[in-house]
């Protein structure tokens, strides 16, 4: 059965095709249409699914959606039903959305397919997580926890995945939401929500735990069992516009901070206060699920699984055997979980058997590949220089010298990324060992100041020589110490310049370990990704080091590149020094000029 | 200006019944001020104009509903002690896990009829309301018909897109 899959309206929306059970491709629209984030109809990513598989929309047995639009719309007149005072402007935009664009789904997928589909499904919004986590994972059997902002009423699922499909056995409801707790906390320190998360945990290892039992006492009430419940005096998300309330002001001793100003003491130590109680909540809910699903394994999905911070605790405190988180935790994963489900529990499809044990995902290299040929005749029609290098070990040679030299390389290689980390097929990359790479690629690529540093990318043969990890991270999702060995002596305390503890070297791969002696780890298997495998072995043949800085191929606030001349265009744009393009290398001495009409600093919207 | 006295169809809300809607200060004549002819500046200005008076016309309604039909049934709600959903931490109960609505999907449970049209959606609520006994939202319910039938007549880009905060509350 072929069951296209669609998340659209909310956040990152995306299609995801899958075939006979197996995940065919996916994509988010952001990368199509270049709008970071993009929650539009995702009409050209549909268009890549379908495309890939060399299929038209007759040919599809069902397009399933993400979400149950009844149950949602439930919750949002609710909320407002049970506000005291609730905001006219707040509520029509809510009735613009939910009854206008969000009412267009069946005429949306018309549009797209060119006709109506054979069937159009809708599947509920955490059973989507939970299948996104279990039937790509490569268990028999799984406890599942689905945790985000939000997905219907539900804010946290415990689910179990067997042979008989995906159950969920019991839920949190909003408003109570881990998720939404985090992005509170996210838009106090000056961070954007939905985007911002991810620096929230990158700032928590600068600051100390003071304000944790104050989020216990006053914010959460967290059950020893895992449950939980929020105090909505605190947060400003079901009466107005606001995350937060004036409580949560006069409790953390003062207004949010404004975005792109200092960050202070406070906002740091608020970062690691949440965290620490996030990694609380989420071992508790571990054990609960371990508990009720009976299973040694653990697939995890939903926005807060993308914290890769507190899944690294979960996988070391032992509760499970193994761990499996999607990718695409997020809404962008929904698409693809939807249609697994409708596949497996609405066709009664049979789960594909594991090849070698190893996951369905395939590296989440699900996206658009561009061929040799394509991208030499995109780069001959616009008379860009290159030079070919057909015999993979001499270009592998050649890029590992220049990442060696202190050359940053942007490397576009094969399918693209599903999902917001990239993986190596659409990376910028450069030399872990260096003390200058961290200030080099921000100020010179990604023209920000940033206080985290980068993730490294690590052969999956050699990541015990480098972190205390011991099992795969293909998707950039768990965060481990780097070898106690392999660190130098070092100390945050009293110091408030992000950017010259950042920039102070911390290990033998201080490019890539934070100031806890973290690192957010990528094992690259040669069955997921072999050219970039290949890479990381001739940089290990030229260094000694089988590992590299890998950092997403864009610059801030653009959503990763997708295309040769989204690639080639960022290339020149920042003072990236070589640019692969599958078998094509482009030296920046040797393009021309770059001219653009307008300044194209003001086209993204920083994040 | 009435509504009785408007070119619904001109306005893109034909059927929509605007009885009761302040229309005050907004302009609905609909009619493009540079008259036919005008060039395409005066054109794209005149349809700019026309969509933010339909959008003014449709926050009219949803200020109707909000501020009649909302909040009677809040008042209601109040005044019956129903509870729409807990705001904090209840030491009465073991534990805060509940069963879910449905732990697995029937293939009925995929096929949503409801999704056909912005009325086949509202009156699956409303009997979703009826079902869990909340009759004091019905009217919010029927309330919101005319708001969804003036959106499914708005063109596309004027529908709104969703900003970051209604994705983190919604």
């Amino acid at each position: 059965m072929r069951v296209l899959g669609i998340s659209a309206y909310y956040h990152d929306s995306a299609a995801a095709l899958v075939d006979g059970g197996k995940i065919v491709a996916a994509a988010q629209e952001e990368r199509f249409s270049r709008k970071r984030h993009d929650p539009r109809f995702p009409k050209e990513a549909i268009n890549y699914c379908l495309g890939e598989a060399f299929l038209q929309g007759s040919d599809l047995d069902a397009v399933a959606f993400y979400d149950g639009p009844v149950l949602t719309f439930d919750r949002v007149v609710k909320s407002f039903a049970a506000a005291s005072r609730p905001d006219a402007a707040q509520f029509s935009a809510a009735m613009r959305s939910m009854l206008g664009v969000k009412a267009r789904v069946a005429a949306h997928v018309e549009e797209a397919l060119g006709g109506p589909p054979a069937k159009l499904l809708f599947a509920d919004h955490h059973l989507s997580h939970a299948a996104s986590a279990f039937y790509p994972s490569p268990f028999e059997d799984a406890a599942i926890l689905t945790v985000d902002g939000v997905g219907e009423w539900a804010t946290c699922s415990l689910a179990r995945g067997s042979v008989e499909g995906v159950e969920i056995l019991e839920e949190i409801r909003y408003p109570h939401s881990l998720g939404l707790l985090y992005s509170a906390f996210t838009y106090y320190c000056g961070f954007k929500v939905n985007s911002g998360e991810y620096k929230l945990m990158g700032l928590a290892p600068y600051g100390e735990p003071v304000f944790a039992d104050k989020i216990r006492d006053h914010l959460i009430d967290l059950r020893p069992d895992g449950s939980f419940r929020l105090n909505m005096e605190y947060f400003g998300f079901v009466e107005g516009d606001r995350m937060t309330s004036e409580a949560f002001d006069r409790l953390f001793g003062g207004p949010a901070r404004a975005p792109e100003t200092r960050i202070t003491r406070r906002e740091m130590d608020l970062a690691r206060s949440i965290q620490v109680v996030l990694e609380d909540a989420m071992l508790a809910l571990a054990r609960r699920a371990r508990e009720r699903a009976g299973s040694v394994n653990l697939a995890l999905a939903g926005g807060v699984a993308l914290n890769c911070v507190a899944n690294g605790r979960v996988l070391r405190e032992g509760i499970f055997d193994k761990m499996w988180i999607q990718p695409a935790a997020g809404d962008a994963g929904g698409a693809l979980g939807c249609a697994l489900l409708a596949a497996h529990s609405y066709f009664g499809e049979a789960r594909p058997p594991r090849e070698k044990g190893r996951d369905g995902q395939k590296g989440s290299y699900l996206g658009p590949r561009f061929s040799g040929a394509e991208v030499r005749a995109f780069l001959s029609r616009n008379d860009y220089p290159y030079r070919r290098v057909e015999d993979e070990g001499a270009r592998v040679r050649e890029i590992a010298e220049a990442l060696a030299a202190g050359k940053v390389v942007g490397y576009f290689s094969g399918r693209m990324e599903f999902g917001p980390r990239s993986l190596g097929a659409r990376s910028i990359l450069g030399d872990p060992r260096r003390a200058d790479t961290q200030s080099v690629v921000n100020t010179r690529i990604k023209f920000r100041e940033s206080f985290r540093p980068f993730a490294p990318s690590v052969r999956v043969e050699d990541v015990g020589e480098y972190f205390e990890l011991g099992t795969e991270s293909p998707y950039m999702l768990l965060v481990a110490p780097v070898k106690e060995s392999r660190r130098k002596p070092f100390s945050v305390a009293g110091r408030e310049d992000m950017i010259a503890i950042v920039n102070e070297p911390r290990s033998d791969i201080p490019a890539v370990t934070h100031v806890d002696y973290s690192a957010r780890v990528q094992t690259v298997h040669p069955d997921d990704h072999p050219a970039f495998h290949r890479l990381l072995t001739a940089f290990k043949e030229e260094t000694g080091y089988g590992v590299l800085v890998n950092t997403s191929f864009n610059v801030r606030g653009e959503p990763i590149v997708c295309t040769p001349k989204d690639a080639y265009r960022c290339f020149m744009r920042t003072d990236m020094d070589l640019l692969v393009l599958e078998d094509c290398l482009l030296d920046k001495a040797a393009q021309p000029a770059f001219e653009e009409a307008t300044d194209w600093r003001t086209e993204h919207e920083l994040d | 200006m009435s509504s009785t006295d408007l070119d619904l169809a001109a306005l893109g809300l034909e059927g929509v019944d605007l009885e009761g809607v302040d229309l005050e200060g907004v302009d609905l004549d609909g009619e493009d001020e540079e008259g036919e002819g005008g060039d395409d500046e005066a054109k794209a200005a005149a349809r700019a104009e026309a969509a933010r008076e339909r959008a003014a016309a449709i926050d009219a309604m949803s200020a109707r509903v909000l501020e009649g039909a909302l909040a009677e049934a809040h008042r209601a709600l109040v005044k019956r002690g129903a509870v729409l959903f807990p705001m904090g931490a209840d030491a009465s109960v073991s534990t805060y896990f509940e069963a879910p609505r449905r732990g697995r999907m029937s293939k009925e449970d995929f096929e949503l009829s409801a999704a056909s049209s912005p009325d086949a959606f509202l009156s699956a609520v409303r009997a979703m309301w009826e079902a869990e006994g909340f009759a004091e939202m019905v009217p919010v319910a029927e309330g919101l018909r005319e708001v969804g039938r003036a959106l499914a007549e708005v063109p596309e880009d004027e529908s709104g897109e969703v900003s970051g905060f209604v994705y983190a509350m919604f």
